[in-house]
């Protein structure tokens, strides 16, 4: 018995210790309820949206855009670039620190281009927006050459991103490969701690006093404090923000959401992201879909408006093109070739000599059923994949929904087993289609060319647009690469990519970046 | 596993009054019922379904459990109890065949084990406290991981992992059956090993097995369902209780049903599981016996 | 004592080889390009393919490659995650206090409401209340912890608002759903347990005895009884540790938890190998010691043990 007693005992103790840590909300701190966990907080390592989000609140970048894609100096006073468009020159501001005390300065922009041009991790988002990268040649403490082999039109757009921010030089020498973990910039916020698959905290920098101008209020940040609490599921980030836990969640469970903003007491914002849609590619290799009449009546055969509205409870917006509307060089005359139009998707399929003759619904050609194989990723597809099958269903379609993780969605493409694929980006410029309409990304390059068509033109649109200075030119070369796509029916759009954000009542400031991620450097929180 | 105990009791405790005692038993008889209707309810799905399990539809989302639909219908407007009955179906198929496939490997494994003894019942036994060393649901996690998502790798999966506890069963009961004088005799006649295994060992040890394996059922139907809410199970058309479960999370505030009927199906199919070797327990553990 | 001891580290040490023979192995199981199972959907381009099989060695013979893989292990060396590149050992030591703190304060529950409820049925024998515990533990048994953690948030957190349903691991209000979820199953399974334990031991002569010197039920339960069901109790309660821990992979992920079992869940979901092997490796030795460490425990106060 008293080995019990003792075990008990010493059992109190551990409790008691770890309750001890009972955290208090101050009136500066704001938890965040985070989707997705980031890999890493390494500006040249990160890939996707949670890095992306709090890449932003940690660096700087040279410049800054607005919503409407202004440029605003950032780390950098003043920038050039050479008339063919292949070196940028960038001023730096003399005034700026590291949370770490390191002086900001051109060796720093080296170092970090140098990074990002390799990327840091395999699958960084970084190196696509360096290709050509040649060298960054620091002309002086305070002036960087950033240089590359051929013109690169979009790359002042590029250097607003996340992935270009600037690292401190002496902190990714102290932490070497665990950088990424340990990440020190220049922004309004100093990373704290990241305990993971938990909370990343960050705390405000006493020392910040170069936000860009296009941003509310200058100085420091009002929050003391960011803890960004990793939320994997959409229900318990919901949770989480009605009982208060969390006063600004990200992708919140769309039906409550929208209920919730309907009646007043929540606020809701949203932003239509810029960049390819959510669309399946269509495969014009492997039949049925080799026929361009069964593609046109896949798109024709889906109600995206009401698809919409039951998969996200109009929080994403429908899509019609293979780029969103809030894209560079969207072009409206593809986005409007195909409505919702069921009677028209049976005349193309019965054109096209698939029939329904045994009356089960689906329709055949040659004793073969008009059967659409359906690879899908739960994680992005899983509010629509199903509607999807339904309307396909409706006019006649069989559809074989085979729910893969990632590996298994880029193996099943690779080897061309696939009808429809699903596929977006977020991206501010159009040349993102390229990396997976290129045909040379079919077999080699990144293998993600789903749909198997091999267009001349679009590859040459592909290769010279990123590296056509003039805007106009280039805005129609994109505009045509859309046109081509659309009439050759290769893509199925479903939705535009909506960032969804529920902000309690008491929270103010809060506004958008140009891709959609919330700038943390404005917010402030109401007395209640 | 801790009914591996009661069920060698019961192998000796072979009397004609066991049935009628079983039939008079609370959780037998209710354990029974129970099971009883849900197979019945899975084999007669196609019947008892209202709608196409898959019938998807944008206008009818979210509607309460009623008459017409008695379970309600999901966020994409499906008959949530015609995809409640075939779900049972896909479940407690599940559970079966991860059962039979543990069965006839374990079984196998641990008769050789246990009828040549020496170094392969070493290497057999190792092998089995090898693969015991692995939590359950982490060893069907690990199958999961190798083989990729997907039904049929459930029951693969949970098969995998209930092979330690039918080889411990089969090996320890060989052992016994090895000993005894008729296998003596027809190993003195000339009989073969396979011969003996199979005419002469199998048919003696296989009831605790198949009690076992039936036992089994219902932590095997939990893993299945597990792996399933995990997101590495059932594919999204098919309907089965652990992801319907899991899919629906997303609604709880607004639509409990989505999510609360495929729990209370996995709750009821390993409860009267439970039950009946509750029941078995109580008839046959001389302790109960008063 | 000593030869058991002996005996007993022997077995768990060949046990630990197969585990590790095993995990090793595991890579080599997966249909298909293991390089391209491990690198996911992401633009690759086929020299960068090659240049991965190279870094990781899948070129070489699968001896030589276990050799390599024990060689780091040993060194504490598990290898980085493909994910974000951290060694997998930080990412489970980081990760493993959470699963620790989750798994005793559920060991409490279970311990005391299964000891409390066990005690109290055989007091009881018979009774309707015995009756009625008797089937609410096998109901307790039956339920999935992922359907009873539903309806715990459902009820405590999303309906009325008592309880968070997923606070940080610092929070210990937050612990009080996860905790439960993951106890109530065993603190079931234990006063089954504890309840036969204490009538095998009632119907033994010396309770007879004991109630012919006059002394109360309730005396002879607490003075008497408990004190000679303790053994197979504590083997109970240790063999429920390593049970709970099994449980927490399932349990950390409903609730979004840190621990290390929600680490093996995503690490297989995104199908991250070196993070795989190395979490299942780490549960499989933490459960391999503490089924060790039990019987020898077992050995300790039972002496009969040792002499088989």
């Amino acid at each position: 018995m008293k080995k019990l007693v003792l075990l008990g005992l010493s059992l109190v103790t551990v409790l008691l210790a770890f309750t001890g840590a009972f955290a208090q909300n101050s009136g500066g701190m704001l938890t965040i309820g985070l989707a997705v966990e980031p890999i890493t907080l390494d500006p040249a390592g990160g890939l996707y949206i949670p890095e992306q989000f709090l890449v932003q609140q940690i660096y700087d970048s040279l410049i800054y855009a607005d919503q409407e894609l202004n440029f605003y100096p950032g780390l950098a006073s003043e920038w050039s670039s050479n008339e063919t468009g292949t070196e940028f020159t960038f001023k730096l501001r003399q005034d700026v620190k590291f949370h770490d005390g390191t002086p900001f300065n051109a060796e720093a922009v080296k170092i970090s281009m140098d990074r990002a041009s390799k990327g840091m991790t395999v699958a960084a988002a970084a190196p696509s927006a360096l290709i050509g990268y040649i060298e960054t040649a620091v002309v002086d403490d305070y002036t960087a050459v950033i240089k590359f082999e051929t013109p690169h039109a979009t790359f002042l757009q590029d250097v607003t991103r996340p992935w270009l921010m600037i690292a401190s030089p002496a902190a990714i020498e102290k932490e070497g490969e665990g950088y990424g973990q340990h990440p020190v910039g220049t922004g309004p916020f100093i990373f704290k701690e990241w305990a993971a698959q938990d909370h990343i905290t960050l705390v405000k920098n006493p020392d910040y006093n170069w936000a860009p101008s296009f941003l509310k209020h200058s100085g420091t940040a009002y929050l003391d404090e960011i803890v960004f609490r990793v939320m994997p599921e959409a229900a318990i980030r919901l949770t989480a923000f009605q009982t208060g836990e969390a006063q600004l969640v990200q992708d919140p469970s769309y039906l409550e959401a929208s209920q919730m903003a309907s009646d007043g007491t929540t606020q809701l914002f949203k932003f239509s992201a810029p960049g390819m849609t959510s669309h399946q590619m269509i495969n014009v290799e492997k039949a049925p879909t080799d026929d361009l009449n069964v593609r046109k009546a896949m798109i024709y055969a889906v109600d995206q408006e009401t698809l919409v509205q039951t998969a996200f409870y109009g929080l994403q917006d429908a899509a019609h093109s293979v780029i969103s509307p809030t894209t560079f060089a969207y072009n409206e005359e593809a986005g409007n070739l195909y409505r919702y139009d069921v009677e028209k998707a049976k005349a193309l399929l019965e054109e096209a000599g698939w029939v329904d003759s045994n009356g089960d619904g689906i329709r055949e050609k040659d004793g073969q059923n008009l059967l659409i194989e359906y690879p899908a990723l739960p994680a992005y597809e899983e509010a629509f994949m199903e509607l999807l099958a339904y309307y396909l269903k409706q006019v006649g379609f069989d559809v074989n929904i085979t729910k893969l993780d990632d590996a298994g969605i880029s193996e099943f493409g690779f080897a061309g087993k696939h009808n429809i694929l699903n596929m977006g980006w977020i991206s501010r410029d159009p040349g993102v289609l390229s990396y997976v309409y290129l045909s040379e990304n079919i077999e080699g390059g990144n293998q993600s060319g789903y749909t198997r068509f091999r267009n001349e033109r679009l590859d040459e649109i592909f290769n010279t647009a990123p590296q056509t200075l003039d805007t106009d030119v280039r805005r129609e070369l994109y505009k045509e690469a859309q046109a081509i796509i659309m009439e050759n029916a290769l893509a199925l759009p479903i939705h535009c990519y909506g960032n969804v954000y529920l902000a309690a009542p008491n929270v103010e400031g809060f506004q958008f970046d140009p891709e959609g991620f919330p700038y943390l450097y404005d917010i402030s929180l109401a007395a209640e | 596993m801790n009914d591996i105990k009661f069920i060698q009791k019961s192998i000796g405790a072979k009397q004609p009054s066991t049935i009628s005692r079983l039939l008079h038993n609370f959780n037998f008889t209710v354990g029974m019922v129970i099971l009883i209707l849900l197979i019945a309810m899975a084999v007669l799905a196609p019947l008892i379904a209202t709608t196409d399990v898959n019938e998807a539809n944008p206008l009818t989302t979210f509607i309460k459990p009623g008459i017409e639909h008695p379970m309600g219908t999901d966020n994409i407007g499906r008959d949530v109890w015609s995809r409640f009955v075939f779900g049972g179906r896909v479940s407690l198929v599940v559970g079966l065949a991860a059962m039979v496939i543990g069965m006839i490997l374990g079984s196998l494994l641990g008769v050789v084990a246990g009828f040549y003894g020496s170094w392969v019942d070493s290497i057999l036994s190792w092998l089995t406290e090898v693969l015991m060393a692995f939590p359950g649901i982490l060893l069907a996690l690990t199958v999961m991981a190798i083989l990729g998502p997907g039904l049929s790798n459930v029951i693969i999966a949970v098969g995998v992992g209930s092979i330690p506890q039918f080889m411990r069963m089969a090996r320890s009961s060989v052992m016994k059956t090895r000993e005894l004088d008729y296998i003596d005799a027809a190993r003195v006649i000339g009989c073969t090993d396979a011969r003996i295994l199979f005419i002469h060992v199998l048919p003696n040890i296989l009831r605790p097995l198949i009690v076992l394996a039936t036992l089994g059922i219902g932590g095997a139907i939990l893993e299945g369902a597990s792996l399933s809410y995990l997101g590495l199970g059932a594919q999204p058309m098919t309907p089965e209780w652990g992801s319907m479960l899991s899919s629906g999370r997303a609604y709880l505030n607004n639509a409990w049903w989505i999510s609360v009927f495929p729990g209370v199906g996995i709750f009821l199919a390993i409860l009267s599981i439970n039950m009946i070797g509750e029941g078995l327990n109580e008839v046959i553990d001389p302790v109960n016996r008063q | 004592m000593w030869n058991y001891l002996g005996r007993r580290m022997l077995t768990s040490l060949s046990i630990l080889i197969g585990v590790s023979v095993l995990t090793f192995l595991m890579l080599h199981f997966v249909p298909g390009d293991p390089v391209r199972a491990l690198i996911g959907r992401q633009s690759v381009t086929p020299e960068r393919l090659e240049e991965i099989r190279e870094e990781m060695g899948l070129n070489k013979s699968l001896p030589e490659q276990y050799i390599d893989y024990m060689k780091k292990v040993v060194s504490g060396d598990l290898g980085r995650s493909l994910k974000n590149n951290r060694p997998v050992l930080e990412s489970i030591m980081e990760q493993f206090p959470s699963t620790l703190k989750l798994t005793f304060f559920s060991l409490i529950i279970s311990t005391t409401l299964g000891i409390f409820l066990g005690a109290t049925a055989a007091a009881t024998y018979n009774s309707w209340f015995d009756r009625v515990l008797s089937f609410f533990c096998i109901a307790g048994i039956s339920v999935p912890p992922f359907f009873l953690g539903l309806l715990l948030i459902l009820f405590f957190a999303v309906r009325n608002k008592l309880l968070p349903a997923v606070a940080s691991t610092n929070d210990w209000r937050g612990m009080i759903l996860p905790a439960v979820t993951l106890g109530f199953g065993e603190a079931c399974w234990l006063a089954r347990m504890v309840r036969s334990s204490i009538l095998d031991e009632m119907n033994k002569n010396y309770q007879n005895l004991a109630r012919a010197k006059g002394l109360s039920e309730w005396s002879i339960l607490w003075n008497h009884v408990m004190l000679n069901a303790r053994i197979p109790i504590i083997t109970a309660v240790s063999i429920q540790f390593v049970y709970l821990m099994a449980g927490s992979v399932v349990v950390e992920s409903i609730f979004a938890r840190q621990g290390i079992g929600r680490l093996a869940v995503t690490a297989i979901q995104n199908r991250d190998f070196p993070l795989v092997q190395g979490t299942v490796t780490i549960i499989a030795v933490v459960y391999v010691l503490s089924n060790t460490i039990t019987d020898i425990l077992y050995a300790v106060v039972d002496p009969r043990v040792r002499l088989s």
